[in-house]
């Protein structure tokens, strides 16, 4: 896996981050770091749940993570429950 | 006559943790990483709840609510849905047209490690371990 790009080193540290689509939308955060995924969680109850492909990140920065898709392709294409 | 205390105290330092602990948790981690590894399509949370029912509490029956995710609009949910109720004998719900959401019992890791062989379009496995046993049977 590779493992540095775009500055992450330690992916495990992204949990409990939020996660922020291209157009400024927040997904939500960040609940497990899967080998090729992450799982994003919004919501406290019945939370919406999106596994999004770790190549979607574009950048982690000041405690925030950046995809390169905006929230519609994100709710459309990534939701799962 | 008195005899001098040859009692050794044990010297705790603060700032380096003891062997074992620093042993146990490389173990731990290292652990972590290779369920990672030979299970990267299964949620850890319930690979270890799983894993601690198991080996804990010998009679457990393996209740565990299983969500498997599919591609988007890469596969027939109807198909996966039949071919898992004659796996299990179980009517799942299909979510967000990619997830299949049932409760089995005997899903133990072994079983598991089987239905992703058999399986391989799922994409992720997530969803929760059960102890009692009476929550595998309802709705």
């Amino acid at each position: 896996m590779r493992d540095n790009i775009k500055g992450i080193t330690d992916w495990e540290s992204l949990v409990n981050k939020p996660l922020l689509t291209s157009d400024g939308i927040e997904v939500g955060i960040i609940s497990s770091v899967q080998p090729e995924k992450i799982v994003v969680s919004h919501g406290p109850i019945t939370p919406d749940k999106y596994i999004i492909p770790k190549s979607s990140i574009k950048m982690f920065e000041d405690g925030v993570v950046y995809i390169h898709e905006n929230f519609e392709l994100v709710d459309t294409n990534y939701k799962f429950e | 006559m008195t005899e001098k205390s040859t009692v050794n105290k044990p010297t705790v330092s603060p700032s380096t943790p003891p062997s074992s602990s620093s042993e146990v948790i490389t173990r731990y981690d290292s652990f972590i990483k290779e369920l990672a590894s030979r299970f990267p399509k299964v949620d850890q949370r319930l690979l270890l709840d799983i894993i601690h029912f198991q080996t804990t509490y010998k009679d457990w029956e393996g209740s565990v609510l299983l969500k498997l995710v599919y591609p988007k609009d890469m596969v027939d949910m109807n198909l996966k849905k039949d071919s898992i109720y004659k796996r299990y004998q179980r009517v799942g719900s299909i979510e967000e047209h990619r997830t299949l959401r049932l409760k089995v019992i005997c899903m133990y890791l072994e079983e598991l490690e089987k239905l992703l062989i058999a399986d391989p379009e799922i994409e992720y496995v997530t969803g929760s371990a059960t102890l009692t046993p009476s929550d595998a049977y309802s709705a």
